[in-house]
């Protein structure tokens, strides 16, 4: 699993209590779950603060799943430099 | 004092506890009639910097092993013991849906330093760590009516709510105007009392610079006292009407007969006796009740010597005699909580009267001839209790005492 990946599982379910009996996947859309707005702004927060990265607020909002913010979590990692290469992660 | 209507008349149906002594009222009351003392030596740590004192703490609290809520992300942990204290108290009352109509319930907390933990943990991550985004989550963890709402929306209460902040006496005060809302309409019933948690680094080291914690445990009213020790946790109670209590049947612990609130217009940090002195009266005239009626006083007690010499006399000034009324502190096992204290001494207090014991001032030495009062020390006194006093001083000269006597059937 790629890390960028499981901080996310984490995110979502350290927000979201009552999904941690959820599976979550790549393919996960995140309007299956009704998450609120200052609930993304706490999961953006999580996953920012995880890789030291600042990923706009707005910009979560509007990816559809799991594997969209992956792809959008590493681009901004390798911006960062907190990544080498995405390669490795996949 | 003309004669009050079972509508006008409040009682205690229900209590709930979050304390150092365990989670619930059983562990709590058994540490208090049997003086087990939660106070220990506690650590924290920021940034290098450490801090030892003595504490009463919530350890391993786990909200989720309690109570299963949406909210828990939100909710710092003073938030949380406010929560599981309510969810006993209205277990304890037997609310329900059908009886009890949620717009009827008010919800009246105090607290003291609100969300102090969460604040303290992101100044951390923010001047010291050098993070630049700030949690989302920050200011509805430490607003301080997050107490009130995370209650108001877990049980579906629409009455009025809100927190009151009066230092020391805060969860006094907040069962003060929950009765009054009682009294006079405006709710039918309430979930009171307080909630603290604020056993942390910059708290402790603020209250060591005043210079009023103790150097080994709490002593109030003893002989070789030396402070104060910081307490957390949540005490609430359940209030409704008689008249509702006696419809559904409810099983009343005392009646919430009156209460007293005054202030000192002295000192800062000095409490005054006459201050004192005329919320006890207050207290007993708004609950028709003569000093000599009053069996038990829980007192504020903070084993500080400004507070013990200075309640000591206001309890003579007003009662008289040395043996006329039996006191004790709690606070030498639950240690100060602050905002939630007023509720965790309302709760002695109710249930010293239920089962006629007074609960001892645990960690007491020796008698101070200054402290001339009739002190229960260490060991539980057997007596029937048919009122009884619960005082709570705030600095800054606040002053909120309540009046419980003995309900009948």
């Amino acid at each position: 699993m790629r890390e960028s990946e499981r901080v996310i599982y984490e995110a979502i379910r350290k927000v979201k209590p009552s999904l941690i009996e959820t599976e979550l996947t790549p393919a996960t859309r995140f309007d299956k779950f009704d998450i609120a707005s200052l609930e993304m702004a706490m999961i953006v927060f999580e996953i920012n603060d995880a890789f030291d990265i600042e990923i706009e607020l707005y910009t979560l909002m509007t990816l559809d799943t799991i594997e969209d913010a992956c792809v959008h979590v590493d681009q901004e990692r390798r911006k960062s430099g907190a990544v080498g290469t995405v390669v490795a992660d996949a | 004092m003309h004669e009050l209507s079972d509508e006008q008349r409040v009682v205690i149906t229900g209590m709930g506890c979050v304390s150092a002594s365990g989670i619930g009222v059983a562990p709590f009351w058994d540490a208090l009639i049997h003086a087990k003392s939660a106070i220990r030596p506690v650590t924290r740590t920021q940034v290098g910097h450490t801090i030892t004192a003595p504490a009463a703490v919530v350890e391993g609290f786990q909200l989720q092993q309690h109570i299963r809520t949406s909210q828990q992300p939100l909710l710092d942990p003073f938030s949380q013991y406010a929560l599981v204290a309510a969810q006993e108290a209205i277990a304890d009352a037997g609310w329900n849906r059908e009886q009890v109509p949620g717009d009827q319930v008010a919800v009246i907390l105090g607290t003291t330093s609100g969300g102090e933990a969460s604040r303290e943990a992101e100044a951390i991550r923010l001047f010291h760590l050098g993070k630049k985004s700030c949690n989302p989550a920050l200011v509805v963890r430490t607003n301080h009516q997050a107490s009130v709402s995370c209650i108001s929306m877990e049980f579906g209460f629409t009455g009025p709510a809100f927190v009151v902040h009066s230092g020391c006496a805060s969860g006094t005060h907040a069962i003060a105007q929950a009765f009054l809302m009682l009294r006079h309409g405006h709710a039918g019933y309430a979930i009171s009392g307080g909630s603290e948690a604020s056993v942390i680094y910059s708290t402790l080291l603020a209250f060591q610079a005043m210079g009023v914690l103790a150097s080994d445990t709490c002593r109030p009213f003893s002989s070789g006292r030396s402070g104060l020790a910081l307490g957390e946790g949540a005490g609430v109670v359940a209030l409704e009407t008689l008249a509702s209590a006696r419809a559904r049947g409810a099983v009343v612990y005392a009646e919430l007969a009156g209460v007293g609130i005054t202030s000192d217009a002295g000192d800062p940090v000095n409490p005054l006796a006459q201050g004192s002195a005329a919320a006890m009266n207050k207290a007993m005239r708004s609950a028709g009740l003569r000093p000599d009626q009053i069996g038990y006083i829980n007192a504020h007690g903070s084993g500080t010597e400004s507070n013990d010499l200075v309640e000591s006399a206001a309890i003579r000034s007003v009662f008289g005699a040395r043996d006329a009324v039996a006191v004790s502190s709690t606070k030498a096992v639950h240690g100060h909580a602050l905002g939630a204290t007023g509720g965790f001494e309302l709760i002695a207090a109710t249930l010293a009267l239920k089962h006629g014991l007074i609960p001892p001032t645990a960690n007491f030495l020796k008698r101070d001839p200054l402290c001339d009062i009739d002190m229960v020390p260490n060991e539980l006194r057997e007596k029937r209790i048919d009122a009884a006093l619960s005082n709570s001083f705030g600095l800054g000269g606040m002053n909120s005492v309540l009046a419980i006597k003995r309900c009948p059937a």
